[in-house]
């Protein structure tokens, strides 16, 4: 039904703070696309111009081809779901619901019916005399979720709209989202700073910090080959251990650590030149088993069960920590000294040298 | 303890309400005295209730003519002052900009300056504007007098709208004024009610405006014509007490009516608490 095109898209508030650099995104028809990053890094700003809720400083932003810029957020056929719900406090979840479509001069009856399928939808059918605030926080939430959707716009709009509901029901309504997305094959456009949400939700993922686009890929692309070190220690929980190692001859050395990369990892790492490495594990690709081929000493200083897996927080020979996955079956006690398998041909290498260049993009990019 | 302060406090305002209650007390207690009665006796239970007081008011008083300019001249006013205060107030809420700073802080500050230093000026000024001696002038007098409150209050009320709402709002295809309709104005309600009960009351009951705006009796109000009992060489007391009686009962009705209006809070739900 709809693609959306921002292209070079720049935000200077009015207060001269660039929240927004060079954005360019191309988001698919029926796409389901994720903004992530930390707090400030500019997602709901890039939500909000898609909206037109907040001016564009410079750049194009297309709808279905159409430049948007200067259109009114009520002319661009989208919806837009807050995360503090935003329902309006006068009128009943059936009023709220139907408000958008009585604006837009609907007939009566298409609206009691499109009200109504919504609501069936999600299963609010009982609540629709009922105002806002005689509601529970994931009722509400529904409700938000009904406006949107009973309008059959182009574009949905999603601000964090489950980072007010307690940890079960956000993952219910994460499902009930995706099986939204589903059934109305409509592009969403969803912004959150939770990885678990991004990675379950997205068919790709807008990877964000201090207002640059870091990476756009499909999660398992994120994760498996992330463009630097933001993405990889914030694609992944627990997130990746990164340390500092060096170059010398054929192996990495760092404290605590003696590893043998691999000839292909070794000819990148000779052919990149730069001497000083991160070197990166994720929890996942260390293991526990006889004559590892590629191992670090260290001792168990937290065991953290969790049933399905077991967390280790552990130290290196040295002073530097990390934190690993083991399966369920093994045995492990506090103090206890372990030789931890790496699987080095999963492992990643940055630069380390930190240095951000004019893009913003080049922050320890990945070698390998 | 707890239940000794309760009746401490319930003491105090009986005391107070006593206090507060005791000239109105006075005023429905002598209507009903004749005047010799009263003069006689003025604290004394009447030794018959007579209704020739409000009988006799509401002849000499016209009343009913007068009741009919006090309402048109409070409709006009009330309605004006609520209607352009919440539009400026909620503007002014709404917009960044240093003019509408400056705006909001000589509305403010009008606040300050006492009726009576501009009555003069302002008699002379109403009369050269040709707004003298007519009830729709003395409303737009009234207007311009009754705003700077109401905008304060509008304006800082209109602030604790949330944003979201109105650009939900807009999302859902409203334009500029149709938030103001259909989103911010429900929601500023209970302040409009209780600027309209501020206003009403004080309009109902304004003397000294009327006095110097309207000359021609066809046009007084009912405090107005009440003051007229009041003559240069003998006073109708227990008229003008019965006509303040039969003045009062609108704008009490009104206020019973409408307090419930003023309701706190209206804007939980909307957003997370
Ligand atoms: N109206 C504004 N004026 C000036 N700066 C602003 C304004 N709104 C946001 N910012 C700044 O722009 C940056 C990006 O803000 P934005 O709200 O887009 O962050 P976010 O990624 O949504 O973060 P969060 O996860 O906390 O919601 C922040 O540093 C913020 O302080
Ligand atoms: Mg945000």
């Amino acid at each position: 039904m709809a693609t959306v095109v921002l292209k070079d898209i720049n935000k200077i508030y009015p207060n001269g703070f660039q929240a927004v650099y060079d954005t360019n995104i191309e988001i698919q028809d029926k796409e389901f696309v994720i903004l992530v990053g930390p707090s400030g890094c500019g997602k709901s700003t890039t939500l909000r111009m898609l909206a037109g809720l907040e001016e564009i400083t410079s750049g194009d932003l297309y709808i279905d081809d159409k430049r948007v810029n200067d259109i009114h957020p009520k002319d661009r056929d989208i919806a837009m779901v807050f995360q503090n719900y935003a329902l309006y406090p006068h009128m009943t979840v059936h009023d709220n619901m139907a408000f958008g479509l009585k604006m837009r001069k609907t007939p009566k009856d298409i609206i009691e019916k499109q009200v109504k399928e919504a609501a069936q939808i999600l299963h609010i059918e009982s609540l629709l005399d009922r105002k806002p605030k005689q509601l529970s926080g994931g009722q509400r939430q529904r409700v938000a979720l009904g406006r949107a959707i009973v309008r059959h716009p182009k574009v949905f709009l999603f601000d964090e709209p489950l980072s007010n509901l307690d940890a079960k029901l956000r993952v219910t309504m994460r499902a009930e989202i995706s099986r939204l997305h589903t059934k109305l094959q409509s592009t969403m456009v969803y912004v959150t700073h939770d990885q678990t949400e991004a990675m379950t939700m997205g068919d790709r993922i807008v990877v964000m910090k201090d207002g640059f686009i870091q990476q756009i890929d499909t999660p398992m692309e994120l994760y498996n080959k992330p463009n630097n070190m933001f993405v990889a220690g914030f694609i992944g929980t627990p997130p990746m251990n990164f340390h500092p190692v060096e170059l010398s001859g054929d192996k990495l050395t760092g404290p605590g650590i003696d590893l043998a990369p691999t000839s292909e990892q070794l000819a990148k790492l000779k052919e990149y030149g730069s001497k000083n490495i991160v070197f990166g594990v994720r929890p996942e690709d260390v293991e526990f088993v006889e004559n590892p081929k590629n191992w670090i000493n260290a001792v168990i200083e937290v065991v953290e069960p969790l049933g399905s897996e077991i967390i280790l927080h552990v130290r290196l020979d040295s002073d530097t920590n990390m934190v690993v996955k083991s399966d369920p079956m093994q045995q492990f006690t506090v103090n206890q000294k372990v030789k931890m398998g790496v699987k080095i041909e999963k492992c990643k290498f940055f630069d380390a040298n930190d240095k951000v260049d004019a893009t913003g993009k080049s922050e320890n990019p990945c070698i390998i | 303890m707890k239940s000794k302060t309760n009746i401490f406090v319930l003491m105090l305002l009986a005391v107070i309400t006593c206090i507060i209650l005791f000239p109105v007390y006075t005023v429905l207690l002598n209507s009903f005295k004749t005047r010799s009665e009263m003069l006689v006796s003025f604290l004394a239970f009447p030794k018959e209730f007579t209704f020739d007081n409000y009988i006799i008011t509401i002849q000499k008083l016209k009343y009913v003519s007068r009741f009919f300019n006090t309402l048109i001249v409070t409709v006009l006013s009330v309605t004006g002052i609520v209607f352009f205060s919440a539009l400026a107030g909620y503007k002014i809420a709404r917009t960044q900009s240093r003019l509408s700073k400056v705006l909001y802080l000589l509305f403010t500050l009008s606040m300050l300056i006492p009726f009576h230093s501009i009555m003069i000026s302002l008699t002379q000024i109403s009369k050269i504007v040709g707004v003298r001696n007519s009830l729709w002038g003395l409303s737009i007098i009234n207007i311009g007098l009754g705003v700077n409150l109401a905008i304060f209050l509008f304006t800082g009320f209109s602030k604790s709208i949330p944003k979201e709402l109105e650009e939900a709002a807009a999302i859902d295809g409203c334009n500029e004024f149709q938030v103001f309709r259909y989103i911010a104005m429900p929601l500023l309600k209970p302040i409009a009610a209780t600027v309209a009960i501020i206003d009403v009351l004080w309009i109902w009951n304004d003397l000294l405006l009327p006095l110097l705006m309207l000359t021609s009796s066809k046009d007084f109000t009912l405090v107005l014509g009440i003051n007229q009992f009041f003559g240069l060489y003998n006073s109708d007391w227990t008229l003008a007490l019965a006509g303040l009686i039969l003045t009062s009962i609108p704008a009490i009705m009104f206020y019973l009516v409408f307090q419930k209006y003023i309701i706190k809070g209206i804007a939980s739900g909307a957003v997370k608490e």
